[in-house]
């Protein structure tokens, strides 16, 4: 079967990328298992928050294939459930960021002048910031000074604060692509002839550009996902991530070090997992890069 | 025909360019360490339940916590310049006596982290570069992907792990205790340099080698060639220079990065250095040594970009600074 237009092209040339497939396929095996959780504890008749206090750090054995965590809680189960909240941070992170990024560069690059200075000096400022001790900071910062009290410290709080810290902090880099692309693209004719034919500026900016920058700014956003999920391990490991007891891969690396000589397997396994889905991540974008590079064929 | 040096002097003008940025960025970071919990009355009152409310607004006066932000942070610019940090909270000292020691060891520290990722990354590079689809360039790609997707401090564990315990070659961490000689004072670093540098040797390698590739394919390249000089020999003498602008980009980044960015290293392996002092200084409440290591932070990252902004003219004659962006 031919496949046709661009978007089928990439497709194609996706598909072509062996890299690429490694990662997706990566990708979908872990989103499959961290979704077939329930069946899985139904299959071992426990769940992840059932504490057995025989079994602490046990080995693995039939009844948990992982062995169990410091608490006598199976392994494989927090990991899966660990798995979607840090799946689900990195995603909605990296879209944050995206979204944010892709707005200030479509601005930027749309209006030109001194409201494109402004916001590329501002830009470029953020991006002067070491990031990890401002992420510091700004974890540092009482949720309480800025949130009305009435929303409390659930965990919808507590995963949406990392959330907004990623984002604020993920941002800039996909501003700067989505403006160099916008700045392109206002020059050629097809752009040129909607402005002669009168339509609203916003208008061409969302039907006629943004279509257009769409590339880096998928590329942009797929590569931010795995930087997300490090950088809520980082600061889980400095204590400042997402707090037990909702479990991530972050949070799960960190909790373990205190019995890493004795159970290991509790520092390795998350690591792991976080290590196979930031690569998984990046042979994904990689291909994307590739794959929707219009020079590509 | 402009000599090198002429080409490096509008670097001068990104350099107060760069000095107006840090001037702005850091009332951002006045602001954002204002907005932590804590200020340092609230900490001494907290152990002291006899403290009236009268006695506190009086305490905030005196102390000058109670003027407006802007007021306290064009101060604290004053001093800056006069070369008056404020007294650290948690060392009782000066802040720029507190920040020497540790800054120098996180430099050593750095200088052996980018020097051990550049002797990796280059020649992997290279090789993978000169022969694209050959099993030499997928381990160059897997390496470079590795290297950019391990969580930092998890690599610095299984390191510690590995060497440490297991193996018992190497110290698990800390400085070297004072007055060691060379060989155990490289032995404290060499864990920590590697963690550091897996990220930086990532980034290095795919960079320089989908630049080598591109360069490769120029004419300059085929003339060299066709006059008899050796595969590796047109490499090093007339496409590494080129190929190299990436990476120096990356170097100058790099150069602030480490410096502040290493706090999850410094932390597995107990290093005492910058990233170490700006967490505790962040989480201490030591608002004055907080300021100092995050102004540092950024200045080296700023300074950074300059100095690979000037490198490029240098290397790249057709770079002119003034019409850069």
């Amino acid at each position: 079967m031919r496949v046709q237009g661009p978007l089928g092209r990439a497709l194609a040339r996706l598909a072509r990328h062996r890299l690429a497939g490694v990662g997706a396929a990566l990708l979908l095996l872990l989103v499959a298992l961290v979704l077939a959780r329930p069946l899985i504890a139904a299959l071992l008749g426990t769940d992840a928050e059932a504490v057995d206090l025989l079994a602490r750090g046990a080995p693995p054995s039939p009844a948990h294939p992982l062995g169990t965590d410091d608490l006598g809680r199976d392994l494989l189960l927090r990991l899966l459930a660990g798995g979607q909240v840090s799946l689900l941070v990195g995603l909605a992170g990296a879209l944050g960021a995206g979204l944010i990024g892709a707005l200030i560069g479509l601005v930027a690059g749309w209006r030109e002048g001194w409201l494109d200075a402004a916001l590329m000096r501002f830009t470029d400022g953020l991006l002067a910031l070491p990031l990890l001790p401002l992420l510091i900071v700004l974890a540092a910062i009482d949720p309480g000074r800025v949130l009305p009290e009435s929303w409390g410290m659930g965990p919808l709080v507590e995963v949406g604060r990392i959330v907004v810290l990623v984002a604020l902090a993920g941002w800039p880099t996909t501003a700067r692509l989505v403006r160099a692309a916008t700045l392109s693209l206002k020059r050629r004719e097809f752009v040129r002839a909607a402005e002669a034919l009168g339509v609203p500026g916003p208008r061409i900016v969302l039907r006629h550009i943004l279509p257009n920058a769409a590339a880096p700014l998928v590329v942009a956003t797929t590569l931010t996902v795995g930087n997300v999920i490090l950088l809520e391990s980082a600061l889980s490991f400095l204590g400042l991530g997402i707090r037990p007891p909702l479990a991530t891969w972050g949070n799960m690396l960190s909790g373990g070090l205190e019995t890493v000589w004795t159970a290991p397997l509790m520092v390795i396994a998350p690591g792991c997992l976080i290590f196979l889905t930031v690569m998984a991540v990046n042979f994904l974008g990689d291909g994307l890069h590739e794959a929707l590079d219009p020079r590509g064929d | 025909m402009t000599s090198p040096w002429r080409r490096a002097l509008p670097g001068v003008g990104r350099l107060v360019q760069s000095l107006a940025v840090m001037v702005v960025l850091s009332f951002l970071l006045f602001l954002l360490i204002d907005l932590m919990p804590g200020d340092p009355l609230d900490l001494m009152l907290a152990t002291n339940p006899d403290a009236s409310p009268a006695d506190i607004a009086r305490l905030k006066a005196q102390v000058g916590l109670d003027r407006p932000l802007l007021v306290r942070w064009s101060e604290w610019l004053v001093g800056l310049m006069g070369g008056e940090l404020g007294i650290s909270r948690l060392f009782a000292a000066p802040v720029g006596e507190v920040l020497m020691a540790p800054l120098g060891r996180t430099l050593v520290l750095m200088a052996l982290a980018l020097g051990l990722a550049l002797a990796v990354a280059v020649p992997l590079a290279v090789a993978a570069a000169m022969a694209p689809r050959r099993p030499i360039d997928y381990l160059a790609n897997l390496v470079a992907f590795a290297g950019i997707s391990l969580p930092p401090f998890w690599l610095g564990l299984l390191l510690i792990l590995l060497f440490a315990v297991t193996l018992g070659w190497l110290p698990a961490g800390g400085p070297a205790p004072p007055g060691s000689g060379i060989g155990a004072t490289l032995a404290h670093l060499i864990l920590p340099a590697i963690t550091l540098a897996a990220l930086q040797v990532g980034q290095y390698t795919r960079h320089l080698r989908a630049a080598l590739i591109e360069v490769l394919r120029a004419d300059h390249i085929r003339t060299a060639r066709a006059k008899g000089l050796g595969r590796l020999a047109v490499v090093r003498r007339h496409a590494l220079r080129l190929a190299s602008l990436p990476v120096v980009t990356l170097l100058g980044l790099d150069l602030g990065l480490l410096v502040s960015g290493a706090v999850v290293t410094e932390a597995v392996f107990a290093y005492p250095g910058m990233g170490k002092l700006t967490y505790d200084a962040v989480m201490g409440n030591d608002y004055p040594l907080a300021l100092a290591t995050l102004m540092l932070g950024t200045a080296l990252v700023l300074l950074g970009n300059v100095l690979a902004d000037i490198a490029l003219g240098l290397l790249d004659p057709r770079i002119g600074l003034e019409d850069g962006r």
